[in-house]
């Protein structure tokens, strides 16, 4: 039932118009017209018979930019989001945590390929520092192994989550 | 547009909104479009003078404009409010433009219209002799709105065919409050003139 500003019908004056003032009494007019008017506003609305089809015949494409423009704008309002407020928070930062972890790993790889393949000299490093480097490629292995690893495939699996937390909505 | 799950939830129109927004989703939208035509379509109508078909080439420019600024749509009104914001601007624009070629081309298919209506009305008057009180109320009411000045008209059919509150209704308008509320009791002074024959009839005072 639709809420028509009257008078005479308590509850109809909207909240954010002051009360009291001598105009709102005099704009309200007697109830019957009231009544009347808010039966023709329902009476007259039309039943769609294809204007909806209509309209939808003539909408534009939306460009990829503007939906993806949304998508990420809803990502951000974390009181959109299905998830805890905790998790949405620390999503970005194992993310972070995760390309870092990515980073060093690639590091060690070059590193590693520079040391161990060299039968002789590695090409950047004199000859009589290759066993420290090689403890410390072992060392990295080692931390890699029980600790960075898996932090690693849980930050990019953390990062993934939050780049199609729209999936889950 | 900021946006909590316990509004989603009793709001339907906020959820269709955010399918069209975020995954650009055609059907939803097409939803949106048939819960709220009847109401932006009748409100169009009464401004319009009664011309339907003016009335639904503004509305449909109406549906139009709200799916290309959806972003401009922040969640602090009612979606149905804001787009009776749009359908209003874009009558005054037309207004304001005097776009007379439109109005004429949709007037031709108005009056073919009323006349296939008219002769309908003729062929159903052999065997009902009168109009119904519906269609007859419908009538005087466009007369009775037709009598009032350009912005009474406007603010009474955005209060009442709007369901807007009167600081919506000026804001749309582009009004002070005051002014709405002195069109609105204008308005309404002469529409009860005009449609005292339809007020219900006071039972007599008994005599003491």
């Amino acid at each position: 039932m639709k809420q028509i500003p009257t008078s005479d019908s308590p509850g109809s004056m909207r909240q954010d118009e002051p009360q009291g003032e001598p105009v709102d009494l005099a704009a309200e007019g007697s109830g019957w017209l009231a009544d009347m008017l808010r039966g023709q506003s329902q009476l007259d609305e039309p039943a769609d018979e294809g204007f909806a089809a209509a309209v939808m015949q003539i909408l534009p494409e939306r460009s990829t930019g503007s939906v993806m423009a949304a998508r990420r704008s809803a990502s951000r309002d974390r009181s959109a989001s299905v998830l805890p407020g905790w998790l949405a928070a620390v999503l970005p930062l194992l993310g972070v945590y995760g390309l870092v972890v990515t980073a060093a790993t690639m590091l060690w790889l070059a590193l590693t390929l520079a040391v161990i393949p060299g039968a002789g000299a590695a090409p950047l490093i004199g000859p009589g520092v290759l066993e420290a480097w090689e403890g410390l490629a072992d060392s990295l292995v080692i931390n890699l192994a029980h600790w960075l690893a898996p932090a690693m495939i849980l930050g990019w699996l953390a990062w993934w989550l939050h780049q199609q937390e729209w999936l889950l909505e | 547009m900021k946006l909590d799950v316990a509004a989603l939830a009793e709001d339907p129109d906020l959820a269709l909104l955010q399918r069209v927004r975020q995954h650009d989703d055609r059907q939803a939208f097409g939803l949106l479009v048939t819960r709220h035509q009847g109401v932006v379509r009748a409100l169009l109508r009464r401004l319009a003078g009664g011309d339907a078909a003016w009335a639904d080439e503004l509305a449909q420019e109406a549906f139009l404009r709200a799916y290309q600024n959806l972003g401009g749509f922040r969640g602090e009104a009612r979606f149905r409010t804001w787009l009776i914001r749009i359908a209003t601007n874009v009558f005054l624009e037309q207004r304001r433009r005097g776009d007379a070629q439109l109005q004429a081309q949709t007037q031709a298919l108005s009056d073919e219209a009323e006349l296939q209506m008219a002769a309908g009305l003729m062929a159903q008057a052999d065997h009902v002799l009168s109009l119904s009180d519906t269609v007859a109320l419908s009538l005087d009411m466009q007369r009775a709105l037709d009598m009032l000045s350009e912005a009474e008209r406007q603010a009474i059919v955005l209060s009442y065919w709007g369901d807007l509150s009167h600081a919506e209704a000026a804001l749309a308008l582009g009004c002070p409050l005051g002014t709405l509320k002195t069109h609105l009791l204008r308005g309404r002074a002469k529409l009860e003139t005009a449609l005292a024959a339809w007020a219900p009839r006071q039972p007599l005072e008994q005599c003491k």
